[in-house]
């Protein structure tokens, strides 16, 4: 490769370099992409993310959504696999592969509801919250 | 004869020479040492990662030792040098493939770094040219949003990021002597847990540092690209990192950005500094093998 291209590939690669925490920045705002990873640079800019909980909740037809309480550990396993993403990932992925889990082992459940709690320190008064994040499974809709 | 076509001279170009500045007699083998302590690092970052504690290769650890290893060595010389960079690059793909989405931010500067080593001959004196304005570009761009991140979050206004810290283990020592006593004595009793707080400080002094952090990580990089403040930029750069690592102890990505930084300076004194690092990085692991006492460092 000449000393010209390989300027030219060097000079792509640093203009994407230096684009990249800009949109970072955007997904950490957004999507509560974590700022701690990913190249963005945002190490100590943010509380590092702590473990969050989850919370699965089922409804036959026409009923009212309850929790589902006998989660078996193979579904646990999951879960906590779907948390450690979604601790540093945010709300870029969606717990769909539970979703589908559940959809598969409780036929008789019409629709899904599946809460992340998300602990947080809050900027303005400075006390750790939890934020709540919802995503809902409805009817025969495809699992996505 | 037919004449040599020079590339033409892009705004790219002339915003990249503003950080050249190098004495050329002493160019050669601080790049050369830039490279070799980079290796160190990224060696023995591997060797670090293997004791039975923090074993997360996700490759049997053995075989990617000895392969990481001869790879390490293979760099050192000028005929394999580059390929063995290619190589150290896929080890590092696989290795944040692996951990995805949760490595740290350094695993992506080594591999950027392992792919800039690989792609230029630096024993060319264009392309070494070029990779010291690659490397230093980064620096900046690195020191540079650390800063805009810590501006936009906006959790160092009162205080927050340093209060909340005191939950990270390594934290609480320099805490301990920064904070005033009653500050420091209510932030340890709390414990991360919804409900707890409030993680504000109420020490001037602490505010100001926290205030000062994102100012000094962005306001560097004007001073480390004007050529008379460049000095004074590696010496206050390398003072503050050592501030930081006192707290943070990321030391592997500590190490890597002393050795960024010292690129910056225009003769080659990081080639005296080899030494130093190999020994830094030697009692790393000999602190990870259990041979000498604890220290807590990522």
């Amino acid at each position: 490769m000449t000393y010209t291209a390989k300027r030219r590939v060097l000079l792509v690669g640093l203009a994407l370099f230096t684009l990249w925490p800009l949109l970072h920045i955007y997904l950490v705002i957004h999507f509560n992409l974590s700022a701690w990873k990913l190249a963005g640079w945002g190490m100590y800019a943010t509380p590092r993310p702590s473990f969050s909980g989850i919370a699965v909740f089922g409804r036959r037809p026409g009923g009212q959504f309850e929790e589902v309480r006998s989660a078996p550990p193979a579904w646990q396993a999951l879960a906590s696999q779907f948390l450690e993403r979604q601790r540093w990932l945010g709300q870029l992925i969606r717990p769909t592969q539970l979703a589908g889990w559940f959809r598969q082992e409780m036929p008789e459940l019409a629709d899904f509801r599946i809460v992340v709690y998300s602990p947080t320190l809050d900027r303005q008064s400075g006390m750790i919250v939890v934020r709540q994040f919802t995503y809902d499974y409805l009817g025969s809709e495809p699992v996505r | 004869m037919a004449k040599k076509r020079q590339p033409r001279v892009t705004w790219a170009d002339r915003a990249l020479a503003y950080l050249d500045g190098d004495d050329p007699a002493t160019e050669l083998s601080k790049v050369r040492a830039f490279q070799w302590i980079f290796v160190l690092i990224v060696c023995s970052e591997y060797w670090a990662r293997a004791t039975p504690k923090s074993n997360d290769l996700g490759l049997n650890y053995w075989v990617a030792l000895s392969l990481i290893s001869a790879l390490g060595a293979a760099t050192f010389l000028r005929r394999w040098g580059r390929l063995a960079f290619v190589g150290l690059a896929i080890a590092q793909t696989v290795r944040i493939w692996n951990d995805f989405p949760g490595g740290g931010n350094h695993s992506y500067l080594e591999l950027l770094l392992c792919l800039v080593c690989a792609f230029l001959d630096v024993a060319k004196s264009q392309e070494r040219a070029l990779f010291l304005r690659t490397v230093r570009w980064m620096t900046c761009v690195v020191f540079f949003f650390a800063g805009v991140q810590k501006l936009v979050h906006g959790y160092y206004f009162r205080g927050e990021l340093l209060a909340y810290s005191i939950g990270i283990e390594a934290f609480k020592p320099v805490l301990e002597l920064l904070l005033p006593h009653d500050d420091y004595v209510r932030l340890s009793h709390y414990h991360l847990k919804a409900g707890d707080g409030p993680y504000l400080v109420s020490s001037a002094l602490i505010l100001a540092l926290s205030n000062a952090t994102y100012l000094f990580e962005m306001g560097l990089v004007p001073l480390l690209v004007w050529r008379r403040t460049r000095q004074f930029a590696v010496v206050s750069g390398l003072l503050f990192l050592f501030g930081i690592e006192m707290a943070a102890r990321e030391f592997f990505f500590g190490l890597i950005y002393i050795n960024m930084l010292l690129l910056f300076i225009e003769r080659d004194v990081n080639r005296r500094l080899v030494g130093v690092f190999a020994a830094v990085l030697a009692c790393m692991l000999l602190v990870r093998f259990k041979v000498l006492p604890e220290v807590i460092f990522y």
